[in-house]
């Protein structure tokens, strides 16, 4: 059977590594390094190659979780990471400097996989700064035929992480029962 | 920088969202996270209070008449001596005493867990002091409002002129007072329990609080004049918010944010204090108090009592309220929350129930009460308008859930009827899918569902 897999993704420090961290059922493998090696101001330490966390469901089965790497050098691993994919997480910071542009970005990068499939957006770090609210990232959709999940999330909340995936798996599909 | 993992945890008590906001940052940026607000108060190792704000104040009085197990900061405009209590003068403006006091504990803490006795408390207990005692000390301080920390950063400078360039002296009278009829006897209200665990418990819940049909009727209630579920009975499932206290709390909202200052609005038995700068309310009673009040009809009685309400401007930042246990909580989390338990199943009257509703975008549920299949609701209606019976009949649920839906989203201003949309049918948004793939989502959403409640 083909894998099932959710893809996270995001700016660096927007909260991949924590997101699937708090909803795996083992623990995360982690391809971190520390900030200094890489960028000045990006946190304690940021992921080089990718995250990766298994939610295992009562069946047995297997949903994977992967977190991009927030570094650009490593774009090249997206198009690997996305062949099978259910859908996007879609993480950004809040407190950073331009979080739209952040999300812009992202939804441009991954246009054609979101089309294909769903995207749910978590907006992290909002405890630090609230401006720009959910309804201001609501508004970047005005004019397109999207109209994603956006929520306020602690990625260290599993509760908070939890919704944000169950949001987009009913945006694939409604009709699930449960 | 220090390393995360050797940071003090602290917990900051009785500060609304902003003061909570700056002192993030301020212990982030300027004492370079030597110390960080703990996710879990019960986690923090440092307690830390604002004496000059009269939620703080009661709180920090009730805490020093317990035993006190961790060491306690206060931040205090005039200082504040109490034994063993370390004192720091307000606004902060340098971090040097905050990294000094800090350090200061550090090494108490250190020296305890060498010396690893089997004595649990992290300070030397503190001999549990008179109630007077304790509150002649802390009163010495008249409440005032002023930021906690000033001009810690740009950025933080910034944000914290913008607040405040809005603060203005206003005259205090009444400007809106609404009397009216109320069904109940004064004292009905008076007389439910008070549960404090209770109400500590969702009180705290920053985070969606999800409901399942098991729970709906004692959660929510439902109303037995009338079968919300019987479609032949759909004309008469509404109700009139206005009628309702929910309907004065959405008058007092839009009156302070056109004002653009505080408000309290007032009744014998609770109080509501509103920022709409922060978008912020406290309600000063349990949520079960407000839950029993939100579903007493006001209007339209010929009996007894009369209820009134009083709203006016309020110049401070901050209230004195008897219960340590409220918190602030945005106002769309608020209105929600009271919607949902005037609703009790039904719609909100302003939606006809023969159009289509339109849900503008998905609701911020991670910060909202969660009524059962709210998220199947928002992942079809946002798609497409549908009237509220179709997506009972596409989800297969009882109607009365989408009507609480629909009276919470109504309520934020997030549904509607109107030109908005072309009316459609729908169907529950389901793609092709193989068995497999069907059996594999219904199981994920299962064990998601069971491991966020
Ligand atoms: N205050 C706060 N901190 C958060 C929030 N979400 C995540 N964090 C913290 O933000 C930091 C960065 O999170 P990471 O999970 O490392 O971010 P990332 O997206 O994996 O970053 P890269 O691997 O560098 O791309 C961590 O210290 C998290 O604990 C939030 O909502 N509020
Ligand atoms: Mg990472």
């Amino acid at each position: 059977m083909a894998q099932h897999k959710i893809i996270f993704t995001g700016p660096v420090g927007a909260g991949k590594s924590t997101a699937i961290q708090s909803i795996s059922d083992v623990p995360v493998m982690k391809t971190d390094a520390s900030a200094k090696e890489i960028a000045k101001d990006k946190g304690a330490s940021t992921t080089v190659a990718m995250d990766y966390g298994i939610i295992v469901l009562d069946n047995g089965e297997r949903i994977h979780l992967y977190g991009t790497p927030g570094e650009e050098r490593f774009n090249f691993m997206w198009d690997i990471l996305l062949t099978g994919g259910m859908g996007l997480i879609l993480l950004i910071n809040n407190s950073s400097v331009d979080p739209m542009k952040d999300m812009r970005f992202f939804l441009k990068a991954f246009e054609k996989f979101i089309g294909k499939t769903a995207i749910a957006i978590g907006v992290t770090q909002m405890d630090k700064k609230n401006k720009p609210t959910i309804s201001d990232y609501h508004a970047q959709f005005a004019s397109t035929n999207m109209n994603p999940p956006i929520f306020e999330i602690d990625a260290r909340v599993k509760s908070d992480v939890s919704l944000l995936v169950q949001a987009l798996l009913y945006s694939l599909d409604s009709g699930i029962e449960k | 920088m220090t390393n995360r993992s050797e940071s003090l945890s602290v917990a900051l008590h009785g500060m609304d969202s902003r003061s909570i906001k700056t002192m993030t940052l301020f212990l982030e940026r300027l004492c370079r996270n030597a110390a960080v607000v703990a996710l879990n108060e019960q986690d923090a190792q440092i307690d830390i209070f604002d004496n000059d704000s009269t939620v703080s104040k009661n709180l920090l009085a009730t805490h020093l008449q317990g035993v006190i197990q961790k060491p306690v900061i206060v931040l205090s405009l005039q200082g504040f001596e109490y034994k063993d209590v370390i004192s720091l003068a307000k606004p902060l403006k340098k971090p040097d005493d905050m990294l000094a006091a800090l350090k200061q504990i550090k090494k108490r803490l250190d020296k305890q867990s060498l010396r690893k006795s089997g004595d649990k408390t992290l300070v030397k207990p503190l001999v549990p002091r008179k109630k007077e005692e304790v509150v002649s000390i802390i009163e010495k301080n008249e409440p005032v409002s002023l930021p906690i920390v000033q001009n810690v950063t740009e950025e933080l400078r910034e944000q914290i002129i913008e607040e405040e360039s809005h603060e203005q002296i206003i005259e205090q009278k009444p400007c809106v007072q609404i009397d009216e009829i109320i069904e109940l006897e004064s004292n009905t209200l008076r007389s439910f329990v008070y549960d404090e665990d209770e109400s500590k418990k969702i009180a705290k819940h920053q985070t969606a609080m999800l409901l399942d049909e098991n729970v709906f009727n004692q959660y929510i209630g439902t109303v037995d004049d009338v079968d919300v579920n019987d479609p032949s009975q759909f004309e008469n499932a509404h109700y009139d918010p206005a009628a309702y206290y929910q309907g004065v709390v959405q008058n007092a909202i839009n009156t302070c944010k056109k004002k653009n200052q505080n408000f309290l609005l007032e009744t014998h038995w609770n109080l509501l204090f509103l920022k709409p700068r922060t978008e912020e309310v406290l309600f000063d009673k349990s949520y079960e108090e407000l839950k029993l009040f939100a579903g007493i009809r006001l209007k339209n009685n010929y009996k007894k009592k009369s209820v009134s309400f009083l709203l006016n401007p309020f110049v401070s930042d901050t209230i004195n309220i008897g219960n340590a246990l409220n918190r602030f909580e945005s106002m769309e989390t608020f209105m929600w929350k009271l919607a949902c338990w005037t609703s009790m199943g039904r719609y909100p009257k302003g939606i006809d129930y023969r159009k289509p509703v339109y849900l503008k975008h998905w609701p911020n549920f991670t910060r909202l009460l969660i009524t059962p299949h709210a998220l199947r609701i928002a992942a079809m209606l946002v798609l497409n308008p549908s009237t509220m019976g179709n997506i009972a009949q596409a989800l297969k649920i009882k109607p009365q859930y989408v009507f609480v839906f629909i009276s919470a989203a109504y309520a934020i201003g997030l549904a509607g009827q109107g030109a908005r949309f072309s009316s459609s049918l729908v169907s529950a948004l389901t793609k092709k899918r193989s068995l497999n793939e069907v059996l594999l989502l219904e199981t994920l959403m299962e064990k998601l569902h069971g491991g966020s409640s």
